[in-house]
């Protein structure tokens, strides 16, 4: 934590003269007890950047037992559990949480707000999504990690093939996540909806905003889904229910579709940030507007719909019959549409535009071409003949990793490199940015294109080592070398990220020539955001105050004359910005949301009474007294 | 662009609707309607001549008497447009899943269980 | 330019007072004009009809697959019993929207008296749930029984948790209100407790009707 607290000297108090920053609240109380969306985003960022790590590392010991055949590196039930953390701590820990710091930081800025909604909730989604992650990985050393897939298909979850406690960690740990999740979710869709500046009507807001909203609205209704799968799991595995018994009745496939149910609308969870991520760094970048803002929101809420629609082409393989095989695989080809429909947008946005081509730009433009590979090979498994062949080979491993890798954590790394100087107040530096993007591009194709060819060969997923005679060892070496290099590229980027804070220059409020409100703020933003709440009248509602003679959804004027758009290579050459005079106009005294303990106890009170799960259910009781203790007192602490 | 109007989104409706509060007269009569549909629910069930159409018909008066909770007593009738969106979008997607699990395991064969004891047709 | 700027930003509603506040709560004026802790609970109603609808679905699709594991449904439910439960919860939801009625029109005392009467009523239906639990594992069916066992008590034993959280929250706005914490002016706390009530209450509308009444 101590590496981002410098960026941000402003702590919590309950007013904030802003004449004076009063006390600067610092070490480690200070961020137990914030309520500050920035800091909470910061603390975000930084957890899911080390479970991304701790993910890679996973990831690394898979490819490494995959170099040559037959190999004996790790044991077969070593491998299971790498593939299985790697799967759940990347789409749990890394890409999910890393979302949410964007939300975290980026929406209340975006919507020009003070804070969320409800900002201890926000504080008490955080924690209880760190000892959720923290829960989860504790199981390497407390008996075993889960080893079953990051689909935890039923009955390998059974008490009779699992009988270790990875499992009950991974019920727990997936619980409690969804629970950080919801309640984040609806935290933010109140937030989004509730709190915009005057003006700010719904198709005024910023792309990013909108696709997190549609986010939102995905997870508040997904995640019951699994939530209750996973209590008839625990059911089954310690009270003596048959749900997925199959001497008893039970049926195996309830599970597969109460996973789906959640896991199709999770893709879109995962991808849906990353698109609005995207759709403000191309814009800038192209110095025009997005191109069909309409087109994408209207887009973004078919997909918000169709996601509940298509869950079972993921079932294709097991025979589900004809008529549900031929719906399912006619809604999956029609969610393709308003994906589809996007990738035109972006490009139209850069048609014609006087392009830049920063560390962001080059993420942005990388993650349209890796997700049109991810989209077409997403295509291919709408049609059932097509998925039995490719189902569980690595060709379904290519696909979800030009997806989540070449698209999410693509798209994420930009967002990273664009919004970067108003998390911290620093550049990242464009030099090593290039580097780590170039090598990134290169060995995320060098692992795993070659994966489409291994898995059409037919080399099945989840197996620990292949025959020689499968003839794969040559693609699967590429993609090791690949995973290496990856590894090589994340290094740089992790060290980018240090020196920069460190060495680089003070940044600007509005290093990029941005139009949305975030840019009119200092970088990093003052406690209290806006010193005047905005008052919104257009679309791009900074590029409007910066720019008052363009036509709103003209084009911006020539990118070099105005003198900001470059500011970042002469950092003091900061003149003639507009965002100054907004943050002048100063109010006396502005209500903040005071610091808070209770959240971390509620937080506490919920992980220790679910623990009961994996260690003695006595836990239980003492674990609800706690958090009833901590409801208590967050019900009548003063806010 | 930069209309006044434009400025307050929707403040004005809002406030119109809190004016909206039913007296607890209609509350009351509220519930005697749902307390007769109840009724009504459990005296068909006992109608032998009902049973081919009871499930139709059981189903409709439930969701009458679910609406009627949920405009009249949760005041979404009243209230403001997006609480209804918001409701009835996570409504309509938990009813289309139900309706496609239920249809979905429907339509395989079942396997038919032998542990244990046939019991009698169901008789009441 | 900047000057531009700043007159834009100001022209078109006039500056902030001089204290403006960052808290939900202690600003009316949101972008929709409704509260934000109201929207957050129906939020979070349209989430639990996910929760509940996938455990219906559960019970659903194993209902039709358990015909020859003794006890089943049609056996085992007793229908006058359970349509006295569905009457007090019912009444409850009465009672509950009267005790919003009497706070909006400042009457505390009435609003408590309907208060407690909500939460009795919540406890009575509690305690029939008990009672009907007890008969039967006494009759043979339990949590390991048979898929309709598990489905049923995991169903009905949710909306139970569901219950009793509620009569707990009841009650802790009685003794809030006996401190005089619950007034006109924040009726809205009542009203939010209401709206779980409420929603508690169509669940068991639709698990009556869907388990108890349509047979098979
Ligand atoms: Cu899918």
């Amino acid at each position: 934590m101590a590496v981002v607290a410098a960026p941000i000297p402003h702590g919590g108090g309950v007013v904030v003269p802003t004449t004076e920053v009063t006390r600067s609240y610092r070490g480690l109380w200070s961020w137990i007890t914030t309520v500050d969306h920035k800091r909470i985003g910061i603390m975000y960022g930084v957890a899911a950047g080390t479970f991304f790590l701790i993910g890679g590392l996973e990831a690394l010991v898979v490819r490494l037992q995959l170099w040559v055949p037959n190999n004996t590196l790790v044991s077969a039930s070593t491998f299971n559990a790498m593939f299985t953390m790697h799967a759940t701590t990347m789409i749990f820990l890394a890409v999910m949480p890393l979302s949410v710091a964007f939300f975290n930081f980026i929406v209340p800025l975006q919507i020009g707000a003070r804070d969320v909604a409800f900002p201890r909730l926000n504080a008490f989604s955080f924690w209880v999504f760190i000892s959720g992650g923290i829960l989860l990985n504790l199981s390497f050393v407390l008996g075993g990690a889960p080893d079953a897939g990051w689909f935890g298909y039923a009955n390998l979850t059974s008490k009779q093939f699992s009988p270790g406690p990875g499992i009950d960690f991974w019920i727990l740990g997936l619980q409690v996540l969804g629970i950080s999740s919801v309640a984040g979710a609806l935290n933010f869709l109140v937030t989004i909806i509730n709190m915009r500046a005057p003006g700010m009507t719904y198709m005024r807001m910023p792309i990013f905003t909108w696709m997190s909203l549609i986010t939102m609205i995905l997870l508040v209704l997904a995640f019951p889904a699994i939530t209750i799968g996973l209590v008839l799991l625990m059911f089954d595995r310690h009270f003596g229910t048959n749900f997925f018994e199959v001497a008893k009745g039970g049926d195996v496939i309830l599970w597969q579709n109460l996973f789906w149910v959640f896991g199709h609308p999770e893709v879109y969870i995962l991808i849906l940030p990353a698109m609005g991520i995207v759709s403000e760094i191309l814009p800038v970048f192209s110095r025009k507007p997005l191109f069909g803002y309409a087109v994408m929101v209207f887009s973004g809420m078919a997909i918000a719909f169709l996601a509940f629609g298509v869950w079972a082409h993921h079932m294709f393989a097991v025979g589900l019959g004809p008529l549900t095989d031929a719906i399912f695989s006619a809604t999956t080809m029609l969610i393709a549409i308003p994906t589809g429909v996007k990738i035109f947008n972006w490009i139209s946005t850069m048609w014609g535009g006087s392009i830049r081509y920063t560390t962001a730009m080059l993420y942005a433009v990388g993650f349209i071409a890796m997700f049109i590979i991810g989209g077409l090979s997403g295509v291919m498994h709408s049609s059932p003949p097509a998925d039995l062949q490719q189902s569980d080979t690595y060709f379904v491993v290519a696909h979800i990793h030009y997806v989540l890798i070449g698209g999410s954590i693509t798209a994420l790394l930009g967002g990273i490199y664009y919004w970067f100087p108003k998390f911290s107040g620093r550049y990242l530096n464009e030099t090593l940015g290039k580097w780590n993007f170039w090598t990134f591009f290169i060995t995320i194709n060098m692992t795993f294109m070659p994966m489409h060819w291994t898995g059409l060969l037919g080399m099945p997923r989840r197996v620990y080592t292949y025959a020689p005679e499968l003839g794969v060892t040559t693609l699967n070496q590429i993609s090791t070398v690949g995973a290496i290099g990856l590894a090589f590229s994340i290094l740089l980027f992790v060290v980018n990220v240090f020196v920069s804070l460190r060495y680089s220059p003070k940044a600007v409020a509005d290093p990029w020539d941005g139009a949305t409100l975030e840019w009119s703020i200092s970088s990093p933003p003052p406690i209290y955001n806006f010193a005047q709440v905005p008052v919104v009248h257009s679309r791009d509602a900074f590029w409007a105050m910066k720019y008052p003679d363009r036509t709103e959804h003209g084009d911006l004027p020539d990118g070099d004359g105005t003198g900001s758009p470059h500011a970042h290579l002469a950092p003091t050459g900061h003149t003639g910005q507009p965002a100054a005079d907004l943050v002048e106009a100063k109010p006396t005294l502005i209500h903040m949301p005071a610091p808070s303990y209770f959240p971390f106890i509620v937080a506490m009170g919920l992980v220790i009474a679910g623990s009961g799960i994996v260690f003695t259910f006595a836990l239980t009781p003492v674990g609800i007294l706690i958090m009833m203790a901590g409801i208590f007192g967050w019900a009548f602490e003063p806010a | 662009m930069s209309t006044a109007s434009h400025v307050a989104p929707s403040h004005a409706d809002a406030h119109e609707a809190e004016s909206h509060h039913p007296s607890a007269r209609f509350y009351l009569a509220v519930g005697g309607i749902l307390a007769v549909i109840t009724a009504v629910e459990v005296w068909i069930y006992t109608i032998e001549s009902m049973r081919p159409i009871l499930a139709p018909t059981l189903l409709v008066l439930s969701a009458a008497k679910f609406t009627m909770v949920v405009a009249f007593f949760m005041h979404l009738r009243f209230d403001n447009r997006m609480l209804t969106y918001m409701f009835a979008f996570g409504l309509m997607i938990a009813a289309g899943v139900i309706t496609a699990l239920i249809l979905m395991f429907g339509s395989t064969p079942l396997p038919q269980l032998t542990t244990g004891v046939p019991s009698a047709p169901a008789g009441h | 330019m900047s000057q531009a700027v700043a007159e834009r930003t100001s022209g078109a509603a006039p500056p902030a007072a001089s204290t403006t506040h960052a808290l939900e709560a202690e600003h009316p004026h949101t972008s929709t004009g409704v509260d934000s802790r109201k929207m957050l609970m129906w939020a979070f109603l349209a989430s639990d009809c996910m929760f509940f609808g996938t455990l219906i679905a559960t019970y659903m699709v194993y209902k039709q697959r358990q015909e020859l594991i003794p006890p089943v449904p049609r056996e085992i439910f007793d229908i006058p019993y359970t349509s006295v439960s569905a009457f007090v919860l019912l009444l409850s939801s009465v009672t509950m929207v009267l005790a919003l009625d009497a706070i909006q029109h400042n009457r505390v005392a009435r609003m408590r008296t309907w208060l407690i009467a909500t939460a009795l009523l919540g406890s009575v239906f509690l305690a029939g749930q008990y009672y009907e639990f007890t008969s039967f594992f006494s009759e043979g069916l339990n949590l390991s029984t048979s898929l309709f066992g598990s489905s049923f008590f995991l169903l009905t034993g949710f909306h139970g948790t569901h219950v009793a959280i509620g009569v707990f929250w009841l009650l802790s706005l009685v003794v809030q209100s006996w401190r005089g914490k619950i007034t006109q002016a924040n009726a809205l706390t009542i009203e939010i407790a209401g709206l779980y009530w409420h929603f508690v209450d169509i669940v068991w509308i639709l698990i009556f009707t869907l388990v108890y009444l349509i047979p098979e």
